[in-house]
């Protein structure tokens, strides 16, 4: 029992955060609850949980989601005014460190040949002193008293049923997140036959550390060194930038650098955990933000200083108060609030000469601005990428290619 | 700021095994700063041309694209007169997979238009069959003119 520790983990700790006030809410939870049961707890039993870009309907399983590992949540009041988006976080994220010494795992090759290609976890606690992820110690379950067993050793598949899912971070008995887009750069062979040990955005050679692995068709197609995927990912998110972000049902991930191929399965947003709390907190702000491009009943605050984004149950007339900042305004004009019918044309009190300037997609009617350049615009709206013509306002065609391109249209033209 | 090996490994490789037909000299003052001449292609209205650009690579290079601009006046449906280029790869399309190899063959590719199995250029060879004669006229007298 030296290598292995025993540990009983049947509840998990949620802390909850309530944008209303800033307080912080810690919860426990079941951890096989199911969405329902979550809002149930949270007291907000007809709001919307939202994950990665999607929705989650209420009897979903927390633990058919990401294996009992790290959640984060936005969470959705119901449509109405005055409310507040708030964010969930369930349970406390937990990381490994230290490499796996490389002639072990050699052993663990040679006299396990089904060992699974070795998974990289990180652990909340490790993450703090340095970011170098190490593989992933599987979690196993005692067929006698169900407890959870700890092994110091990665285990043959043969031996410890699915390890992927189940491991513990041996410092800390905590649960790991798995991630499943690391793995040392000789264990993988290259679609086309590239090298696995050349990063595809600096061009270095690595050696020793995990890589960041895209995958194509299901096999692996291009690598990245960690210092770059984190600088990829960070201008991504920022940048909404498509088509390094792409969005299919599982939400919002980074496509390979390279030949923009979605990761699919092997993708989950706790990578970015490895980069610090401020771009993860960037992704699910960003693929909430997506969320909400697609709901039609969705506000922004006219205020300039705020401009946050909620749900409403109708945009039809009345008074809308902010549910960030407070701020009233009137549904039809976006003015302040103000007493009895109102007949003005609505309004934003941003810039009116910038809105004046600016032209729609003819497809999401997402409003931009030129700053320069031709007249072939691309939509930058979230996975919109409509091509369209700034001088007609249609989509991009051959006679915007033979009489629009290159026109001046001095009027809409922001230097 | 110090130059990230990558550009420095970049600029190598551009000297040792340039591309055929395109030399890129960087800027003695500032390394992110290149002198481009690229040779018009053969069979396009451009032979014989030598077409001096700029390309400059920006302080979030490889994550934003390299800027590039023509010089030299080019009569080319896809380069303005201030010589702004319209190429996907140098605005959305850009990856940081990409590098200034990449680029500089598109940029020689779009001079080579129209080619049928490029869908930019697909634009440009229907504009070209419009005016064709005209067009082609032209495109060959500016280059005796400004690129010879």
């Amino acid at each position: 029992m030296d290598e292995e520790r025993k540990l009983v983990r049947e509840r998990v700790l949620c802390s909850l955060l309530k944008k209303e006030n800033g307080k912080r809410i810690d919860l426990e939870i079941e951890r096989n609850c199911s969405v329902k049961d979550i809002l149930d707890l949270c007291q907000a039993p007809d709001s919307r949980l939202i994950l990665t870009g999607v929705e989650l309907t209420p009897t979903t399983v927390l633990s058919d989601l990401f294996s009992l590992e790290h959640f984060e949540f936005i969470l959705f009041p119901p449509e109405s005014r005055g409310h507040i988006l708030s964010t969930v976080k369930l349970p406390c994220p937990v990381l490994i460190f230290k490499y796996l010494n490389s002639i072990v795992f050699g052993k663990s090759v040679e006299h396990h040949p089904h060992f699974p290609e070795i998974n990289f976890a990180i652990c909340k606690e490790c993450v703090k002193t340095t970011r170098s992820p190490t593989p992933a110690y599987p979690k196993i379950t005692c067929s006698q008293c169900q407890s959870y067993l700890i092994s110091s050793k990665p285990r043959c598949s043969c031996e410890v049923p699915n390890p992927s899912k189940n491991s513990i971070c041996t410092e800390h008995d905590r649960d790991q997140i798995i991630i499943p887009q690391l793995r040392l750069p000789e264990n993988i062979r290259l679609q086309g036959g590239g090298s696995s040990n050349l990063c595809c955005i600096c061009f270095d050679e690595i050696r020793l550390e995990p890589v960041v692995v895209f995958q194509k068709s299901g096999l692996p197609c291009h690598v990245t060194c960690l210092p770059c995927y984190e600088r990829y990912a960070e201008h991504s998110i920022k940048e909404r930038k498509s088509p390094a972000l792409s969005f299919n049902s599982s939400g919002v991930m980074l496509a390979c650098p390279a030949c923009h191929s979605v990761p699919d399965k092997t993708w989950k947003p706790q990578i970015l955990r490895l980069f610090g709390d401020e771009i993860y907190d960037l992704y699910g702000t960003m693929s909430t933000e997506f969320f909400l491009s697609k709901q039609e009943n969705r506000l922004f605050c006219p205020k300039q200083s705020c401009g946050s984004v909620f749900l409403v149950e109708t945009k039809e007339g009345g008074i809308i108060t902010c549910p960030v900042c407070y701020y009233q305004f009137c549904a039809n004009c976006n003015e302040e609030a103000h007493q009895g019918e109102c007949s003005n044309a609505p309004s934003n009190d941003n810039s009116k000469s910038l809105i004046a300037k600016m032209k729609k997609c003819p497809d999401c009617q997402t409003p931009a601005e030129k700053i320069s350049g031709c007249n072939h615009m691309t939509c930058q709206a979230p996975f919109c990428d409509t091509e369209w013509c700034w001088i007609c306002c249609r989509v991009w065609s051959l006679q915007c290619q033979l009489e629009h391109w290159g026109l001046h249209d001095p009027g809409t033209e922001i230097d | 700021m110090a130059l990230p090996r990558r550009i420095i490994k970049e600029t190598q490789k551009l000297q040792s095994e340039p591309v055929s037909g395109i030399t890129a000299t960087p800027d003695e003052s500032n390394a992110r700063y290149f002198k481009i001449v690229v040779v018009g292609p053969q069979d396009s209205p451009y032979e014989n041309g030598n077409f001096n650009l700029e390309l400059f690579l920006p302080e979030e290079y490889p994550m934003a694209p390299p800027k590039v601009r023509f010089m030299t006046k080019i009569y080319h449906p896809n380069i303005d007169k201030l010589g702004r280029i319209c190429l996907d790869i140098l605005k959305d399309k850009w990856s940081p997979a990409l590098q200034i190899r990449t680029v500089l063959l598109s940029i020689q590719a779009l001079l080579s238009a129209p080619n049928p199995d490029d869908p930019l250029a697909n634009d440009v060879a229907q504009l070209w069959k419009q005016n064709e004669a005209q067009a082609i006229r032209t495109a060959k007298e500016w280059t005796a003119q400004y690129a010879a």
